[in-house]
């Protein structure tokens, strides 16, 4: 890869990246702490990254920290931004609002399949390689996040109507 | 129950109206009632009572509600399938049906559609540009570039002046020469918020260099001045991965400060350049072989340290532009 498509490759993922970090964490500044580990282990294996599979790449990078991050330090409150719901209905809450923090209640590695499939769409083989699951397993991750989040707006359905 | 008689007919006639005799006994109540004939009155009112005719009209309307679909599960797989886009063909016909008939699924189908999560785009990185490379020089090239440069520079030098190698003092080590020392702020390894530490001190010092080759050098500056132009504290991830790449990153500084395109323009400023020295690794003016040592010796050196400590440093002497040069850029 070159310094270009580096580059390329920072404007047109970063956001991305972040996104996807943020969801997961839900917490701001780790989430910009761990894009910005992200790029700088990229620029240093620049050479051995090609462009064609720098996103998918990126990605697997993201998890990978973002797990590692979890891991080091569980004792963070990464869900300072976005309360938790459970089971207590918030009066003004959009689909939204709702789906975020269906999302939230997800276990880690649903919620990672979810997100990229919805947001990156990538195919089941694409998650699996940057998660490290096969594709069965992405598909029931997927499905049962699903469900999970369809369990979530029970007895709110006026939120999805 | 003992038998039947006038004493207790009565509570066995409400036990019978309420169902609770069994077949023999049932049997001695209506023996009883045979013998009896003047108590059927009773009989019959008994009966009456406990008959409440059931009314049907407040029916629980959110009965429905309630109703759990046995088949949900396999509707919700169905539903997922489809707009997951893996349902086969038969799956996809099997739900086609699904969706004109039951009520359910379409209300499932509805739901499911809403949760797909869309992206919201306002949200982005704001160290974007932070991360953008102007320049990218591998190790490899740099010591290609430092050595390709000194070597002009001194071919150059001695084809006009000559040097003189017999002395003892090296001629380029200008930056290297002793550095104040600073009291540095202890860095608390638990402290995540400290990324750099305020500059305590930025002194200009003189030298004691001189530099060799005069020609170049105007009369009234032949002295070098050093100064430090900021010290930054910056802690060293625990991450092994990420203290290489933040070590090699600020490797990648220091060649950035020689990156000037030609190298005629390099000749006047030469010694006017920015060096960085750190407790890990110390870049400065130096040759091929001495900038290998150096990388050699970060990567044994910057494990067991809590942070690294950078100094930039600007090393400045004029030199005048020789003539000829100037001519062959017209």
């Amino acid at each position: 890869m070159t310094v270009q498509e580096y580059n390329t490759c920072v404007k047109e993922y970063s956001d991305k990246i972040f996104r996807f970090v943020l969801k997961n964490i839900g917490h701001v500044e780790k989430a910009e702490d761990i894009v910005q580990d992200v790029f700088v282990k990229v620029w240093m294996k620049v050479d051995d990254v090609s462009f064609e599979k720098a996103k998918s790449y990126l990605f697997q990078a993201a998890y990978n920290t973002m797990i590692d991050a979890i891991r080091k330090d569980k004792k963070l409150e990464f869900q300072d931004e976005i309360q938790l719901g459970g089971s207590t209905q918030q009066p003004d809450l959009g689909l939204k609002e709702a789906l975020d923090i269906a999302l939230n209640n997800l276990p880690q590695i649903q919620k990672s399949a979810v997100l990229l499939r919805d947001y990156e769409g990538y195919d089941y083989k694409e998650i699996g390689e940057i998660l490290d699951l096969n594709e069965s397993q992405v598909k029931v991750y997927i499905f049962r996040a699903r469900k999970n989040l369809r369990a979530f707006f029970t007895g709110k359905e006026e939120l999805v109507a | 129950m003992s038998t039947v008689n006038k004493y207790n007919y009565e509570a066995v006639l409400l036990d019978f109206a309420e169902g609770r005799l069994s077949a023999s006994e049932t049997d001695a109540l209506f023996d009883f009632l045979a013998a009896h004939p003047e108590l059927q009155e009773d009989f019959d009112e008994a009966l009456q009572m406990c008959s409440i005719p059931e009314d049907e009209t407040p029916a629980f309307s959110a009965k429905s509600a309630l109703l759990q679909d046995e088949n949900l599960d396999a509707k919700q797989n169905l539903i997922i399938a489809h707009l997951e886009n893996v349902a086969t063909e038969e799956e996809s016909k099997k739900l086609n049906v699904l969706l004109k008939e039951d009520k359910t699924a379409q209300q499932e189908y509805a739901v499911f559609s809403k949760m797909i999560l869309e992206e919201n785009e306002r949200i982005v990185f704001a160290g974007k540009e932070g991360l953008i490379q102007t320049v990218r020089i591998s190790y490899a090239a740099w010591v290609y570039r430092v050595t390709y440069t000194a070597a002009a520079i001194l071919l150059l030098m001695l084809a006009i002046n000559g040097i003189d190698f017999t002395e003892d003092e090296p001629k380029y080590s200008f930056a290297s020469t002793s550095l104040p020392k600073f009291n540095l702020p202890k860095i608390d390894r638990n402290n995540r918020d400290v990324k750099v530490a305020d500059t305590p001190q930025k002194p200009t010092v003189k030298t004691n260099h001189k530099v060799p080759f005069n020609p170049y050098i105007e009369e009234n500056n032949d002295a070098i001045t050093a100064e430090v132009l900021d010290l930054n504290l910056i802690p060293i991830s625990q991450d092994i991965q990420l203290r290489e790449a933040q070590v090699s990153q600020l490797a990648y500084l220091a060649p950035k400060q020689f990156d000037t395109p030609k190298q005629e323009e390099q000749i006047p400023t030469l010694l006017d350049r920015i060096a960085l020295e750190s407790n890990v690794f110390n870049v400065t003016y130096g040759f091929a072989e001495n900038m290998a040592k150096k990388v050699k010796a970060v990567r044994e050196e910057y494990a067991d340290k809590d942070y690294l400590e950078v100094r930039v440093w600007r090393v400045h002497a004029q030199v005048k532009k020789p003539n000829w040069m100037k001519f062959n850029r017209q």
